[in-house]
């Protein structure tokens, strides 16, 4: 603005007299209306912005021009001095520029923001409108996306959540191979760990942990009978090496791992806050363990639970071992930075050569590989989780492709509608996102509701898990899965309403409004794509139902596998008795005294001693058989070994081959005795009489004890590491001869073995009131938790293929159905020329059996494709078994064909007058 | 512009521009017109000022645009308040209103001396 003092009383130059049209003084010309520019000026709204300030600045330009003539310049001289009075007109014209382009920008967004909420309260109005199709696709949604997230909350607390410890992936475990074998997953004894901490170069600390000296100790508590806990003992370094840090206290420290060091413990976290009420002063109290005070040094954090103990204990040499072959440790390294797996692993089997040159006696033919801790700990999970996701998927599949295909059909009949205001110049664009709208706001609350019912879903699954799945106490529904619900029900809503939208959008024009009705032209493209999307989704129904049919047919040969012990009223109760391991002075009057009162309860009709239960365990010993199987030590052929008393074989019901049971024959210091079973007898007896021979086993406890055992008699098979891996070689010792502390009691009865515990607790009390009596199963029981993850993996599976099945055939249905009513016109007509009924229904089912058969085909093709993933999990049952798969495509094909009953037989009762006439 | 304070100035701008339109819409060369003839030329505006304010004006919510034809039938675009805008007039007018009667009581002749 110039100020200009002293120029007064006018220029002389007439002020301009036009005025703008809606003004008062002067009529006008129609204009745009006042305000923002229509929304659709906006698409090109840069180029604009800048042609109006042009045209704007130009205008006055023109008229500053216009102005200067009149006054007398000459033009050119004219132009010059208006465009002076602007000063740099470059720049007043990019100030103008940036402030209108904001300014539009502006108005943009809001537009946008207003047209989308627009949309989506047209969708709800819409919705609301027809509740019964928005409750059906709201139901199909919320089964398929809860589904899925249900399950995604276990792949992500088992798989994808990281190891609780610092850099896990830098951690490895050491475990021993034996017998030239190239995998092998034994542990390590104390004297060969030392040698590889100090050899070991390519990796920082080697820690180990033991859990099987002791592997469980009572605690005394005030007041209740004394209980078992589950303890471990590990080296000083191990939590650093593991980076985690007790929330209380402190770890262990160097000294406490010789030999005479400090009783001390750390505690679990849920030990803490269960068993003491998380109390802040626990560290300096006593724990009494094993009838010995420990004292409570430090806490570990939530979730930490290193070799599934509740207690942790320094690493006492004196305790562990005495022999390097005595395989107590898992020791876990962390990896040097740069070095790579393969690289330590070299090193690893270069020292364990070394070893097994300079100690022959222990070390022949022993190597040793390394695992990274996530593969143990995670490991045997993936397959069967990774399953259970892939079944979810197939449900969502399902669903989405029923909640597309029910989108699609309502959508068909506006086509023409959608034609015709194309034509007069509305968006075809906005349509398709009105359309798309519905469909996200549909799988927006589908997938709310979803994710209650996974909620839902979580809580029963963990509930009714079998105890030991890995990591199941990170499983829950939390932030991660709930991103991911919402992400998925987005894709979910993208997807299914992709197709209507592109259909509406993509009308030929011309043929639409050409068309007699809209009815028509809609449903001829949109039964296309009908037919198309049923056809998959049987196919991939077929994919989830041969996996259920597989695990189904691998569950049932896992049940009826012969476990090899056939009573089934038989409780095991395990006892220990605290001491050394091996004290014959007090361990065999406990168990006679103990055997002789059980035996003499009413309801046992008999009793026996076992180590283990049939279906565990046991360790194994290297052996000889003199005469016909003799090989130099580390060479030797290893076998289970577990000490019975007599009468065992009777007790648990395991058949006698040849020659007797162990009986009053045989006593404590009597000559040895021993029992095998038939896999032993068949491999190293091929041809010869086993009762003429014995066995000659290396000692370790003590020198008094026998080393040839003559083999009396040979018991069948029964199977020691659960019910689908085969049977080892197995031998069975007198327990009076090998008197071990730790026992399992077996107890036949008449009745229900459970009315008998009662009793058989007071009888052991009544001779050790200290001993824990608990953990007691029956063999029901046990036959039961021993496919008890079997048993589960097959019931989800088998949920989600019964739920994709349902869902399928509603899919069939619905096409079918809406076909018929398309094709109303073509059927009367029909029926008018004289087609009769079973014509009619021949029509619709010819229809129906060639989708489902089309389905069928390319979905057994994708079955054997998919199916050889989970081999891992088939119990004896070939992944592309045809009889499983054949009955699989059977069931779906019968259960579809069903669905296309309904509309056949509806379309065979119109009348064909009324379905020409609606034409 | 001056090299003083822009914002009085600016702000002083704007105010007149908003003035100029409480007599009706106009386009950007009527409201410079009109200023000039209401202070017999003695305030001049530079276009370089006028037109950003306009449209800064404008974005403020202050005025609307819209497109029309001007007298000698070329197309224009023409401005008018909004509601918004006559508020700040409004307000605008009383500050500038206080500021004067202030600067003027400060310019009274001084008591006792020069």
């Amino acid at each position: 603005m110039r100020f200009r003092p002293g120029r007064g009383a006018g220029s002389g130059i007439a002020p301009p007299t036009d005025r703008h049209p809606e003004s008062d003084e002067a009529p006008g010309v129609p204009v745009a209306s006042w305000g923002r520019p229509p929304p659709w000026r906006h698409v090109f709204f840069r180029r604009l912005v800048r042609r109006e300030i042009d045209q704007e600045l130009d205008f006055h330009l023109e008229m500053r021009t216009n102005e200067n003539r009149v006054r007398g310049l000459e033009a050119s001289l004219a132009r010059r001095a208006s465009l002076r009075r602007f000063g740099d007109i470059g720049r007043v014209r990019d100030e103008c520029h940036a402030i209108g382009e904001a300014r539009v920008r502006r108005y943009r967004r809001r537009d946008m923001l207003d047209s989308v909420w627009q949309d989506v309260k047209f969708a709800a109005r819409n919705l609301v409108r027809r509740p019964g199709f928005t409750a059906i696709i709201l139901t199909t949604l919320a089964l398929g996306i809860g589904a899925t997230t249900a399950i995604f909350s276990v792949v992500d607390g088992v798989l994808l959540r990281p190891l609780p410890f610092e850099d896990p992936d830098r951690l490895v475990f050491i475990y021993g191979i034996e017998g030239g074998m190239r995998t092998g997953s034994s542990w390590m004894s104390y004297a060969d760990w030392t040698d590889f901490v100090d050899q070991a170069q390519s990796v920082e600390d080697i820690e180990a942990a033991s859990a099987t000296n002791p592997g469980a100790m009572t605690i005394a508590v005030e007041g209740a009978p004394p209980t078992q806990i589950e303890v471990a003992r590990v080296s000083h370094g191990l939590f650093a090496t593991l980076g985690v840090r007790p929330v209380l206290g402190r770890g262990f420290l160097p000294e406490e791992d010789q030999p005479g060091g400090a009783r001390v413990v750390v505690l679990g976290h849920g030990f803490w806050r269960d068993r003491t009420g998380a109390d802040p002063e626990i560290v300096g109290q006593t724990l009494r363990l094993d009838g010995e005070a420990y004292t409570v040094v430090g806490v570990m954090p939530e979730g930490f639970d290193w070799l599934e103990a509740q207690l942790w204990l320094p690493l006492d040499p004196g305790h562990a071992d005495d022999g390097r072959g005595m395989h107590r440790l898992l020791p876990v390294a962390r990896l040097q930075d740069g070095v790579s797996l393969d690289q330590a692993d070299a090193e690893m089997k270069a020292i364990a050569a070394r070893l097994a040159a300079e100690y022959p006696e222990t070390n022949t033919d022993r190597s040793a590989r390394l695992e990274p801790i996530a593969e143990t700990i995670v490991g045997n999970a993936r397959t069967p989780v990774l399953m259970l996701f892939g079944a979810t998927l197939v449900v969502l599949l399902i669903a989405g492709v029923n909640v597309a295909n029910l989108l699609l059909a309502r959508a068909a009949p506006r086509e023409r509608e959608v034609a015709i205001r194309a034509t007069l110049g509305a968006g075809r664009g906005r349509l398709a996102r009105q359309l798309l709208t519905e469909s996200l706001v549909l799988s927006l609350i589908g997938g709310l509701i979803g994710v209650g019912l996974a909620f839902l879903g979580v809580k029963a699954l963990l509930a009714a898990a079998p105890a030991g799945l890995a990591r199941l106490d990170g499983v829950a529904v939390d932030l991660p899965v709930l991103v991911f619900a919402v992400a998925l029900a987005l894709v979910t809503g993208l997807a299914c309403g992709l197709l209507p939208a592109i259909g509406a959008t993509g009308t030929d024009l011309h043929s639409a409004l050409k068309e007699g009705t809209g009815r028509q032209t809609g449903g001829r493209r949109h039964g296309r794509w009908a037919d198309a999307l049923v056809v998959f989704e049987v196919g991939v129904a077929v994919v989830l139902i041969g996996a259920a049919g597989l695990l189904l047919r691998s569950f049932v040969e896992l049940r009826s596998v012969d476990a090899g012990f056939h009573e089934r009223e038989v409780v095991a109760v395990p006892l220990s008795l605290k001491g050394d391991i091996f004290n014959p002075e007090r361990v065999t009057p406990f168990y006679d005294e103990l055997l002789a009162r059980v035996r003499d309860l009413p309801q046992v009709e008999a009793a026996a001693l076992g180590y283990q239960p049939p279906l565990e365990g046991g360790w194994e010993t290297s052996f000889e058989i003199p005469g016909v199987h003799e090989r130099p030590e580390g060479q030797r052929p290893e076998a289970r070994i577990r000490p019975v008393t007599p009468g065992y074989f009777r007790t648990v019901g395991i058949p006698l081959l040849q020659g007797r049971e162990f009986d009053e024959r045989d006593a404590a210091d009597g000559p040895g005795v021993v029992i095998i079973n038939e896999s032993l007898a068949r491999t190293f007896f091929e041809g010869r009489d086993p009762l003429e021979h014995s066995i000659r086993k290396s000692n370790w406890w003590g020198a008094d004890r026998p080393r040839e055992y003559r083999i009396v008699g040979v018991v069948g098979d029964v199977k020691m590491d659960g019910m689908a891996e085969p049977t080892p070689w197995a031998m069975y010792f007198l327990h009076d001869q090998w008197p071990f502390s730790d026992m399992y009691l077996f107890a036949r009865t008449a009745g229900d073995p459970h009315a008998v515990v009662p009793a058989i607790r007071d009888a052991v009390w009544a001779l050790e009131p200290e001993m824990p009596v608990e953990n007691i199963q029956t063999f029901t029981e046990m036959r039961s938790s021993a496919v008890a993850e079997e048993r589960f993996q097959t019931l989800l599976v088998a949920g989600f293929a019964g739920l994709a099945l349902l869902l399928a055939c509603v899919g069939v249905f619905g096409v079918l159905s809406h076909a018929v009513s398309q094709r109303g016109g073509e059927i009367g007509i029909r029926m008018a020329v004289g087609a009769r009924a079973a014509d009619v229904v021949r029509l619709v089912v010819g229809k129906g059996i060639r989708l489902v058969a089309i389905g069928l085909v390319l979905g057994l093709a994708g079955t054997i494709a998919v199916t050889r993933f989970i081999r891992s999990l088939l119990f004896e049952v070939s992944p592309t078994e045809p009889s499983t798969l054949g009955a699989a495509a059977l069931l779906l094909a019968v259960v579809a064909l069903s669905a296309c009953a309904i509309p056949a037989v509806r379309a065979s009762r119109q009348d064909p007058v009324r379905a020409l006439r609606t034409e | 512009m001056g090299k003083e304070g822009p914002d009085l100035l600016q702000g002083t701008l704007d105010m007149l521009v908003l003035q100029a339109l409480t007599a009706g819409p106009k386009h950007g060369y009527a409201v410079a017109h009109w200023i000039e003839d209401r202070t017999t030329d003695v305030l001049s505006i530079e276009e370089g000022s006028l037109y950003p304010a306009l449209h800064r004006m404008q974005k403020r919510g202050w005025i609307e645009s819209s497109w029309g034809v001007s007298e000698n039938n070329r197309r224009a675009k023409y401005y008018r308040l909004t509601a918004v805008g006559r508020r700040q007039l409004r307000s605008e007018t009383v500050q500038w209103k206080r500021f004067v009667e202030a600067v003027t009581l400060v310019l009274r002749p001084v008591e006792g001396g020069s």
